[in-house]
């Protein structure tokens, strides 16, 4: 056991950590170079695609170093805002973690959030400039900023460039020297604690499990603290990265478990693994549950679909235990799911995963968060989707969530940030010195942290700052619900809760915005934005002159056919309400009114 | 599907010819610009020896038309069409009374020629003017002007056993209202007693294609129609298809059977065919090139048009029609009803697209007649 680390990354996107991570298997011969072709951790698509991380991986690495063995158990984890909760999971099963900052850029808001909840849970945290073979990195710099932020030591801290590899080893050698090896005992009774699980088509669950006491061995009888339920370990092993069987797992090992579960819910993340007839043993403490921030109301854009919906929302959800769904019925758009996300990203995430891998056309309406509805009649309602909002003579107070934003920017940009901010109603709570970086602290309704606040923020920074929040409770707010009319038919689907005074202007930007997305059709579509029953903006879609139809000649009518061919495909791409066809875009029309 | 009885559905007869002087900016039509010597007789051959092949598509039919069309077949000497002519007759192939038409540019229409002609059995000809406006004729890169056009149909409408018709373009760039206005009245002048008019469509693979081409708003080009057609009508001329205009008694007797969903074979380079078969609809369509034609003329790519897809087949015809179709005029072509295809046209009617009797579309369903004819998709 002495010779066993277990450790995680804690990076920001962008600051290489996957590179740095292909770097450590290699150099301990996880990998040949032929398979090292691509990086190897980010194995979804959209994660490759996206630059991001979004499940906790793990992979087990033997590292020999005078004529020691070691067995450094690495756990991936995500380094988006929105996957801070798989980060502190993925904590959890370490001793350890390696902070990697980019020695051009330095240290960002999402990365101090982490590192603080490494610290938190008790972990070595050990500091690693990474990209020092950019020109204008600046190790020394980025080596007081830690020191500064984070208060921790990071004078010896490895200057490495994952992207040539220099300073691999040296790396390896300050995690060995520096990371304690676990504790616990393998004569103890067996305690694993579930760090994930996902269903597999071939295997049912399997669960990244970090072995604390004691040792699971291939066919023993194990179970589940919560749920009491016993099962035989069919298969166990590690992931070097390439899946391997081994016999055993013993204390401070991290690997995987098969046991023929057939549902997520029977190895529920953040529970414990006991010896089957073990009635004394404690579980483990699990983890904090988390709460989806934003809400969106998802739909498919063929009514036929809604069925094959339901079964991909449910094979999703055994690889995703943060998504939360529950069915709802628009007048509007029919069947569908009001769903629960960490945030914008993961819903975003969640969309392109339903639509790619199970080739789904889905509409989704715009993203809200959960509001607190004092009524009248004195009962306090949570409220997350604007279509069941009480009627305003029931509403005694509305209350929106409020988050304390932590913006880290570098001084330039100070007065782009305190104007962005405020544009968003935050209100500036603190501003602290860190050599060239500012700490500036707002709070903010979480409503305008959720949509495009990343981009924003970025854009008027010209990529610098970073951001990271927490949420801090409701407050009493001037809220109204602005609902959408699309050929006089109101479309429940569409509207939203903004605070009072953004809603002239809101209201003007989503007529804009449906005229713009709307096709013409044979007649006109008047849009209309009301405020209760008042007509606050209007715009129309005009209607279309006529077809174009074109000579048909020789009795050639194979190119009219492709044509009709491709307006029915594109047809098949719209939802229709009544009489009108409105594109999936139309839907989402709250991201792009912002340009 | 349905047995259906071929030999009572009426056919007739495409040849296509595939050569051009250059290719216009605007077509993607099946055509080639480098014609060497030798190439018409080769085509000749091949196209002889596909017509004696395809008696199994042919039957015991006789061809209600025949067009000559391209290309530019009248870049082909008189000799070579004679001989198809003849063999035709050999093979007692045209019924009495065919129409035969022949296509032509402005330019090629001389009196002569014209005679030649009429004396090997063509009584329609078709001339590709386009337009009357220098400026819209320079957009279209045509390479004639008013004056030959005008030769043209006075040549043409001199000739008391052949009819002519033209063709005029509308929609294109910088062409004005009253210029289409002007174009209209200079046909409407003569005693031509067809039209064919189209709207400029940018079909991929053409040269327009790729060009930033600044069109008239569908709000002219509807006002370019409404003008049009106001003005045609008062001169006695009426829109009976989508791009056909003519007197009464006047209609292109070989498109009218398009429309109807009549048979049709075609000879040549990429010619397509429509064949009714026992227990489907086969649509084919020869080697594209004319080497490959030539080498193997009787080779098709061949669709067969299933219960799936008849019914779009059927409607995209008939509803290019502007009067429609009765029943009993459906019933007295054989034209083959299926049960699916009345439930869908009853869909048209309750959307206000197609009217209640017979088989047509409204006036508003014609404006839109891809969404209606996407009724039968």
């Amino acid at each position: 056991m002495k010779n066993i680390r277990n450790f995680s990354v804690i990076a920001h996107i962008d600051h290489g950590k996957s590179t740095l991570s292909d770097r450590l298997i290699e150099y301990c011969g996880g990998l040949s170079a032929r398979e090292m072709s691509e990086q190897i951790l980010d194995s979804m698509d959209i994660e490759r695609e996206r630059g991001i991380t979004i499940k906790a991986q793990a992979v087990t690495l033997n590292y020999k170093k005078d004529g020691e063995v070691y067995q450094l158990n690495f756990i991936d984890t995500p380094g988006h805002v929105d996957f801070s909760y798989e980060v502190s999971r993925s904590l959890s099963a370490c001793e350890g973690a390696l902070l990697v900052v980019d020695g051009s850029q330095g240290v960002e808001a999402q990365t101090l959030a982490n590192c603080y909840t490494a610290v938190d849970q008790g972990l070595e945290v050990v500091p690693v400039i990474n990209k020092i073979d950019l020109p204008q990195s600046d190790p020394d710099r980025v080596k007081k900023e830690i020191e500064d932020m984070i208060g921790i030591n990071s004078e010896n801290a490895p200057l490495v460039s994952a992207k040539t590899g220099e300073g691999t080893e040296e790396l390896l050698d300050m995690l060995v020297r520096d990371i304690p090896p676990p504790e616990g005992s393998p004569d103890a009774p067996l305690q694993a604690l579930i760090v994930d699980s996902w269903f597999d088509p071939y295997l049912g669950v399997v669960s990244l499990i970090r072995i604390k006491n004691g040792t699971l061995n291939t066919g023993q009888k194990f179970k589940i603290f919560t749920t009491g339920q016993s099962y035989l370990a069919d298969e166990i092993g590690i992931f070097s990265p390439k899946k391997k069987k081994t016999k055993i797992l013993s204390a401070g090992e991290v690997g995987y478990l098969v046991a023929g579960i057939k549902d997520i819910k029977g190895a529920p993340v953040g529970d414990t693994v006991l010896e089957y007839n073990d009635e004394t043993t404690e579980a483990l403490p699990g983890f904090k549950k988390v709460n989806p921030k934003v809400f969106a109301s998802l739909f498919t854009v063929s009514s036929e679909d809604y069925e094959k919906f339901r079964d991909a929302l449910s094979k999703l959800i055994l690889n995703d235990s943060s998504l939360v769904y529950e069915p709802e019925v628009s007048d509007a758009l029919g069947f569908g799911f009001r769903c629960g996300f960490l945030g914008t990203l993961h819903m975003e995430v969640i969309r392109e995963r339903l639509e790619r891998e199970y080739d789904l056309d889905l509409i989704s309406t715009a993203p809200s968060v959960q509001y607190e509805i004092l009524k009248t009649d004195g009962t306090v309602l949570k409220c997350d989707n604007p279509s069941q909002m009480p009627v305003s003579n029931e509403i005694d107070e509305m209350r929106e969530p409020i988050v304390l934003v932590n913006v880290l920017t570098p001084n330039d940009y100070v007065g782009n940030v305190i104007t962005l901010c405020t544009s968003k109603r935050g209100i500036q709570k603190e501003m602290n010195y860190f050599g060239a970086q500012v700490s500036i602290i707002f709070e903010m309704p979480l409503s305008g942290v959720i949509v495009d606040f990343f981009d924003q923020i970025k854009s008027s920074t010209k990529g610098f700052a970073s951001i990271e929040y927490s949420l801090i409770g409701f407050r009493a707010s001037d809220l109204t619900k602005i609902d959408i009319l699309i050929n006089d038919q109101k479309v429940d689907a569409l509207s939203m809760i903004v605070h009072k005074s953004f809603s002239m202007m809101k209201a003007r930007e989503i007529a804009k915005n449906l005229q713009k997305l709307i096709p013409r059709q044979m007649f006109d579509v008047p849009i209309q934005v009301a405020l209760g029953s008042k007509i606050i903006s209007r715009e129309t879609v005009k209607a279309l002159r006529k077809n174009v139809t074109a000579k048909c000649y020789g009795g050639d009518i194979s190119r009219k056919k492709k044509l009709l061919e491709k307006q029915k495909k594109g047809k098949k791409k719209m939802k229709q309400l009544g009489r009108v066809s409105i594109p999936q875009d139309a839907f989402l029309n709250y991201f792009s009114s912002q340009d | 599907m349905k047995a259906l009885e071929p030999s009572n559905v009426p056919i007739s007869l495409y040849i296509h010819f595939p050569w051009c002087e250059k290719r216009c900016p605007y077509c993607d039509f099946n055509i080639e610009t480098d014609k060497k010597d030798g190439d018409e007789e080769l085509l000749l051959l091949a196209i002889l020896k596909d017509l004696d092949d395809s008696h199994e598509y042919i039957g015991n039919r006789k061809f209600k038309s025949l067009y000559f069309g391209g290309g530019t077949p009248s870049l082909i000497s008189v000799k070579i069409i004679e001989k198809i002519i003849n063999r035709l007759n050999e093979k007692k192939l045209l019924e009495e009374g065919c129409e035969v038409s022949f296509e032509l540019n402005p330019k090629e229409v001389k009196e002569d020629y014209i005679n030649n002609l009429v004396s090997i059995g063509i009584n329609r000809v078709s001339i590709g003017i386009q337009s009357f406006d220098a400026n819209t004729l320079s957009s279209l890169e045509r390479n004639h002007n008013k004056n030959d056009s005008i030769k043209a149909i006075e040549i043409a409408s001199g000739v008391e056993t052949i009819d002519t018709t033209i063709d005029l373009i509308y929609g294109v760039m910088g062409q004005s209202l009253e210029s289409l206005q002007k174009d209209i009245e200079v046909f409407c002048s003569y005693e031509i007693d067809h039209l064919s008019m189209y709207q400029l469509t940018i079909e991929p693979n053409t040269i327009f294609y790729k060009k930033e081409l600044h069109l008239p708003s569908d709000v002219l080009i509807e006002s370019m129609e409404d003008e049009a057609k106001e003005i045609l009508n008062t001169n006695g001329i009426y829109q009976y298809e989508v791009s056909s205009w003519s007197k009464d008694a006047k209609k292109s007797r070989h498109n009218m059977n398009y429309w109807m969903y009549g048979d049709y074979l075609g000879l040549g380079p990429g010619a397509h065919s429509k064949i009714t078969t026992k227990n489907s609809i086969k649509r084919m369509i020869k080697l594209k090139t004319l080497n490959s034609y030539i080498k193997n003329p009787a080779k098709t790519l061949d669709t067969f048009i299933d219960s799936d897809s008849y019914d779009l087949d059927l409607a995209m015809n008939l509803l290019r029609i502007k009067g429609g179709v009765s029943f009993e005029e459906i019933e007295k072509s054989n034209i083959y009803i299926p049960d699916s295809f009345l439930q869908k046209r009853l869909k048209g009617i309750e959307d206000e697209l197609l009217e209640a009797d017979g088989f047509r579309a409204t006036q508003i369903g014609y404006k839109f007649l891809n969404d209606t004819i996407n009724l039968f998709n």
